[in-house]
């Protein structure tokens, strides 16, 4: 695997890691809380899309 | 309430209207560049968003509040995973022209089972999602049309869709037409679901409620709502709903397609990891408004999966979103039954059809034409027959917990060689079964087999837990319990390194053009094969035969699937196994073929030139190998094997990985291309003995692999050794003779100086100091002469050569050595063989065996055994001396024969051995050391004999 492709594949670990600990970890018991606005989920999926972002504009046009 | 033939207009124009941006596209070139953009991908990727999103969601969300996110928050970590999933998936299926995960299975488990297996499943298992689209929009039809219209008015909107969908699914199943309208198609297709789903609620945002802060207000004044919002996140039920979409999203056959077969290239995956995400968010983000303007604020009496429409009063507005609803089913019907088709027509009908008939396009397209439409009529069918009480998206769970039966094999797929076409067989139709009886009988009012056995009466929180995590766990645990247990088949193997390890495939291919047609024809008819390959001709633009075959085998591929076009491209309907994929099986089958007679004369010279090159390679003195891309042996001539002692059989085609140690470490150390220089290894070979190796990467274009030039350099750097010794020795001589002078005069005047004083003053105690001082003076004189002989050995004087009785000459050594009080004591074994002579100076000869025996009589110790053995052999007069003393120490070995090297702390001069080594080397021979056993050591004497000198 060239190095560019490897750095990509590390990031989106790190990304995913994230992402599942913000919503498949006993985490979400935070914001998923009676007592947290109804958007909160929302704040969690835009959070979820700035790490895509990061993914998409650190990465090359062919490793990711 | 909107009059029966308003939504039946609208909704046809909105269908007609998206055939013409279709054919628009098709036609106008910068249009097409628009249809190509990435974000135009990921707005078509969102065919994902069907009417379960649209309508269900909310119907979901009155039973397990915030969970519906689950589904859509799933697809946005696949999107996070499109780096590891994702892209080695997209690459896979365009380096081999797959279609589907059927293509991709068969492909990768050499078996058409396989392949037609998961298509059945496929078929099955999403037949309730397209029953569920057809209620969605019946169910919306009645509902706007206040549920006056007639029972066919609801079957006359589904006709309608599958009209559109048959229309265009049938244009785009000829894969001979291009298809950037697709892509466009599917974009504006979300694109009108996300208008129509934001335009609801911003009508609910600030119709039913006033803004955001009323409704914080009301949820305020109401927290039994958020709570029954936020309590299902926190269960299990949320975690198997993200885990099912995470995998839906690229496994769903429409998604599958649009993400792989319909990619336009390379960057369009990259930014789909936000744009989808934020997709999906913006449609998700009224839906809970929807849900709670339908069900608190405006207490509609109506099922919550038609909050969206009911929550709004305006006709025009409700026509809007119904337009946005028939975009979300139509979007998912179009390439669902696209996709479908596909692995239908590949791997049911053509491998069932009759062998005598050819197998032709325009055949091809009817079937998949006539698939499809059979596909959506079935789904109106069933629709009618599905109990009323399911939900929208219990309908949708019920394929989502089919396609999740395929991951196990697709993750082999990307990771997993050792997985076997057995074990994914037996793991997907055990899965099937519990999917069927636990999931989808149920569903049809049947009981299941589970009834009585597990007592599992399977509502949603069972489908979402239990039974999914049930069926997916046998089925894994199947899969690779039974891989483990069953033996890979050769050509499983091979696929898994071709698609795991990127190792190139290869079939053997017709060797003339007319064989190929021969060959296509008998699948497709003459003339559809003349006109496959002169397509396949225009597609590559190299001429020679294997490129033309595999551009041909890739367009077959889109017909038939892989695994039949590569079997109709080599030949090889009967699908013989061959274990052999890469290129060192392709040398070896031209290797094969040099056997049979050339049939022309460009053939005759290839076939010389190519006996010319490989006899150049077998004779290099160089060991030569080669490695292909994916670091397996393609070369490897005779040098090699003497040097490494691993046959060109046992190698090639072998993983560097694979090979004896330790070359496969050696040899890999220089694979990478940022190691230009030559490198020396020390290496152990197969006899146990050691050897010097230089290693070197020729100069090569890096897409070709890598080649090797290793020499053997064990002699040469032995010589360098010697020389540079030999060297040191010189210096070391011509120093030692330096000194010997400058310190013998002085010390010669000193002790007669010494002696003068004693004879002239006879004072006793003067006399025994002066006594002691001409003592050490003797024994520096010992040394200075011993470094004068040492400095002199070489040129200064010419040995003497002369017949040298040599059992005579050991004796006489023998019994000076033996004046000595200590080696009196030892037993002395002698074996001496009679007559043996050598040519040479006797008394340096003599000198030297008195060293070695005085050395041995050294080290042993006291009544030890010294063994004295001299012999004649082929290669000259040996003499062996063995002592039983300690030995010599290995860190001491390598140094024994080096002036001024002593172990004898206190006495010897560390000369001895190094001068004896230096007259043996003078007279021809060789003096060199071993351990003896079980202790001690035997230095051994070789001369030239004299009737060889």
């Amino acid at each position: 695997m060239p190095d560019n492709a490897r750095d990509s594949y590390a990031k989106a670990l790190f990304a995913l890691a994230i992402a599942l600990a913000l919503t498949a970890s006993p985490l979400r018991d935070y914001w998923a809380s009676s007592r947290s606005p109804w958007w909160t989920p929302f704040a969690v999926w835009a959070v979820l899309i700035g790490l895509g972002a990061w993914l998409a504009f650190t990465t090359g046009e062919k490793d990711a | 309430m909107l009059d029966l033939l308003i939504p039946l207009v609208g909704a046809g124009l909105y269908l007609i209207t998206l055939i013409g941006i279709s054919e628009l596209v098709e036609r106008r070139a910068g249009l097409t560049k628009l249809a190509q953009h990435p974000i135009t991908y990921s707005l078509a990727l969102g065919v994902y968003a069907t009417s379960w999103t649209f309508y269900g969601s909310v119907g979901f969300a009155s039973r397990f509040g915030y969970d519906f996110l689950a589904i859509s928050l799933g697809v946005v970590l696949s999107c996070l995973a499109i780096p590891v999933l994702w892209r080695p998936l997209a690459r896979i299926v365009h380096k081999h022209n797959l279609t589907s995960v059927a293509d991709l299975v068969a492909f990768r488990f050499q078996s058409p089972m396989a392949g037609a297996l998961v298509t059945l499943f496929m078929l099955i298992g999403l037949m309730p999602y397209f029953s569920l689209q057809m209620r969605a929009i019946s169910g919306t039809a009645g509902f706007i049309t206040g549920g006056a219209a007639p029972a066919w008015a609801s079957l006359v909107y589904a006709l309608l869709l599958v009209a559109f969908a048959a229309t265009l699914g049938v244009r785009y199943a000829d894969p001979r037409f291009q298809r950037p309208g697709l892509l466009a198609t599917l974009a504006v297709e979300s694109l009108v679901k996300l208008g129509a789903i934001t335009m609801a609620g911003a009508i609910v945002l600030f119709g039913v409620f006033d803004g955001f802060s009323d409704v914080d207000e009301f949820l305020r004044q109401n927290p039994d709502l958020l709570h029954q919002m936020y309590a299902p996140v926190r269960q299990d039920g949320w975690l198997a709903l993200l885990s099912v979409a995470f995998f839906a999203a690229f496994l769903l056959p429409r998604q599958f397609h649009v993400a792989f077969v319909e990619r336009p290239s390379d960057r369009h995956l990259r930014h789909t990891m936000w744009a989808l995400p934020l997709l999906l968010g913006l449609m998700n983000l009224p839906l809970p408004l929807l849900y709670w303007a339908g069900s608190a604020k405006l207490s509609l009496d109506v099922s919550p999966d038609h909050y969206v429409l009911a929550s709004i009063e305006h006709p025009l507005a409700r026509l809007i979103v119904f337009i946005g609803g028939i975009s979300a089913a139509s979007a998912m019907l179009l390439v669902s039954s696209m996709a479908l088709s596909e692995m239908v027509v590949k791997h049911l009908v053509v491998p069932l059809r009759s062998q005598e008939k050819p197998l032709s396009y325009r055949r091809v397209v009817i079937m998949r034409r006539v698939v499809i439409a059979a596909l959506l009529l079935f789904g109106v069918l069933l629709e009618a027959n599905t109990p009323a009480a399911s939900g929208l998206v219990d309908l949708g769970l019920i394929s989502f917990a089919a396609v999740l039966q395929l991951v196990p094999g697709v993750l082999a797929v990307l990771f997993w060689d050792r997985a076997t076409m057995r074990g994914f067989i037996i793991g997907l139709i055990a899965g099937g079964l519990v999917w069927v009886d636990v999931i989808a009988a149920p569903w049809l009012g049947l009981g299941g087999l589970h009834s009585w056995l597990l007592s599992i009466d399977p509502s949603p929180e069972d489908i979402r837990t239990t039974a999914i995590g049930s069926s997916i766990a046998l089925n894994a645990m199947l899969f690779v319990g039974v891989s483990l247990l069953c033996k890979q088949r050769n050509e499983e193997r091979a696929a898994a390194d071709t698609l795991i390890l990127g190792t190139a495939r290869w079939d053997r291919a017709p060797e003339t053009a007319d064989e190929l047609v021969a060959r296509v024809g008998r699948a497709l008819g003459a003339s559809s094969a003349e006109e496959l390959i002169e397509r396949a001709r225009a597609s590559t633009e190299l001429s020679e035969i294997k490129s033309l075959s595999q551009a041909v085998e890739r367009e077959l591929s889109e017909v038939v699937g892989p695994l039949r076009a590569q079997w109709i491209v080599s030949g090889d309907q009967h699908q013989r196994a061959r274990a052999g994929t890469d290129v060192a099986t392709e040398l070896d089958y031209w290797r094969t073929r040099d056997d049979s007679p050339p049939e022309s004369a460009t053939e005759r010279s290839l076939q010389l030139v190519r006996a010319y090159l490989d006899e150049l390679i077998e004779a290099m003195p160089l060991g030569l190998c080669t490695f292909d891309a994916s670091a397996r042996v393609i070369v490897w001539n005779h040098a090699m094997e003497q040097i490494t002692g691993a046959s060109a059989q046992d190698t090639r085609g072998q993983s560097i990985t694979q090979l004896p140690a330790p070359w496969g470490e050696v040899l890999g150390a220089h694979i990478d291309p940022q190691v230009t220089t030559s490198t020396e290894h020390e290496v152990m070979v197969r006899d146990g003995s050691s050897r010097v190796v230089s290693v070197r990467r020729a100069p090569w274009q890096e897409e070709r692999g890598v080649a090797l030039l290793i020499e053997d350099i064990t002699t040469q750097r032995h010589l360098e050794a010697q020389v540079i010794h030999k060297d040191r020795l010189a210096t070391l001589g011509r120093l030692a003779a330096g000194v010997a002078h400058e310190v013998g005069n002085p010390l010669a005047g000193m002790m007669m100086v010494a002696r003068n004083v004693a004879r002239e003053r006879e004072d006793e105690e003067l006399e025994e100091r002066l006594g002691l001082i001409e003592q050490e003076g003797k024994r520096i004189e010992e040394i200075v002469r011993a470094l004068l002989v040492f400095g002199r050995k070489e040129p200064v004087l010419q040995p003497k050569s002369e017949d040298v009785e040599f059992g005579a000459l050991l004796h006489d050594a023998i019994r000076l050595v033996k004046l000595n009080r200590h080696a009196k004591e030892l037993e002395w074994v002698i074996e001496i063989e009679d007559d043996l002579h050598v040519t040479g100076d006797p008394d340096r000869l003599r000198q030297v065996f008195i060293n070695l025996l005085t050395n041995a009589c050294d080290a042993s110790d006291h009544n030890g055994q010294l063994q004295i053995c001299a012999w004649r052999d082929h290669d000259g007069v040996l003499a062996a001396i063995e002592d039983r003393g300690e030995g010599i120490a290995e860190a001491h070995a390598e140094r024994i024969f080096e002036p001024f090297f002593t172990t004898k702390s206190g006495h010897g001069s560390g000369l001895g051995l190094s001068i004896s080594f230096a007259i043996i080397q003078d007279h021809g021979g060789e003096l060199s050391h071993t351990s003896a056993n079980p202790r001690g050591t035997i230095m051994t004497v070789r001369l030239p004999d004299r009737e060889t000198t």
